[in-house]
């Protein structure tokens, strides 16, 4: 299997995006309808994560 | 104000098993789909009894312009101890799509993964000699050829190294469980719902650096 290099790790971890750091990769909108869980409350949540092991 | 138009992403379906024991590359797949900025579409999407599934289906690969067919799972079914056909002939809607569909059908691309090199030949000879990705049962390896695939259609979107992409998604699956002991979210980990996972991905990649068209 391969590995993943430290340094791709690490500008993952390294690159929330509350950072304010200009986006390299962008998203266009989705829109997957008829999921449960929200993409705000998603997002939300992942940001306490980030935040918590920060 | 100027109000700033939001584009839609481009559809890519997926005809891949869902078998648990294929999960994590399917699992790996969905998620590069989405890093790369295309929405993923397969048959796990909706349970709507009132329309035929091969209608969904045919409904499904029409409105996607790309696709990917994974046709590695040849074994017998262990409990029927016969063969699945569902992969096969969905890439062969798709190709028959392309095919005589028309004007607004006859541009679509699709990739087929493939487990071993020669081996796919032995089962599927129709496309020897076709440029089949090889993944070798390993999620890291279909990351790699999802996104080269991806980034052959991307026009001038800029996408994210495969090592990003892999980085991202160990960091993701790592994450996922951790999301689900929060009291807002009362679902199991390991059992998401396709569109729940595919909601997770656009989250997580919008909260870790991603931004949006």
């Amino acid at each position: 299997m391969s590995k993943v290099s430290s340094a791709a790790k690490k500008r993952v971890k390294a690159s929330p995006a509350s950072s304010g750091s200009r986006e390299k990769y962008t998203l266009p909108r989705m829109q997957f309808r008829g999921a449960k869980i929200k993409l705000t409350e998603a997002r939300k949540a992942f940001r306490a994560l980030h935040a918590q092991s920060a | 104000m100027p109000v700033r138009r939001q584009s839609s992403a481009p559809q890519v379906f997926i005809n891949a098993p869902f078998d648990a024991k294929y999960k994590p590359l399917f699992d790996a797949i969905v998620f590069t789909v989405v890093a790369c900025g295309y929405k993923p579409r397969c048959g796990l999407e909706s349970s709507d009894s009132g329309t035929p599934r091969i209608g969904r289906l045919i409904d499904m690969i029409k409105s996607c312009d790309l696709s990917i067919h994974d046709l590695s799972l040849t074994q017998l079914d262990a409990d029927s101890g016969l063969p699945r056909f569902n992969m096969p002939f969905e890439f062969g809607v798709f190709v028959g799509a392309r095919s005589f569909g028309g004007p607004s059908q006859n541009k679509k691309i699709c990739y087929v993964l493939a487990e071993k090199q020669f081996i796919y030949q032995r089962y599927i000879s129709d496309i020897a000699g076709q440029d089949i990705g090889m993944h070798n049962n390993e999620p890291v390896k279909a990351i790699q050829k999802i996104r080269e695939f991806l980034r052959g259609h991307a026009n001038s979107r800029s996408l994210a190294g495969a090592s990003v992409i892999v980085a991202s998604y160990e960091r993701f699956k790592s994450e996922v469980p951790r999301l689900s002991a929060l009291p807002q979210f009362q679902y199991d980990a390991g059992d998401l719902h396709f569109l729940d996972y595919c909601q997770l991905a656009e989250a997580f990649l919008l909260e870790v650096g991603w931004g949006r068209d």
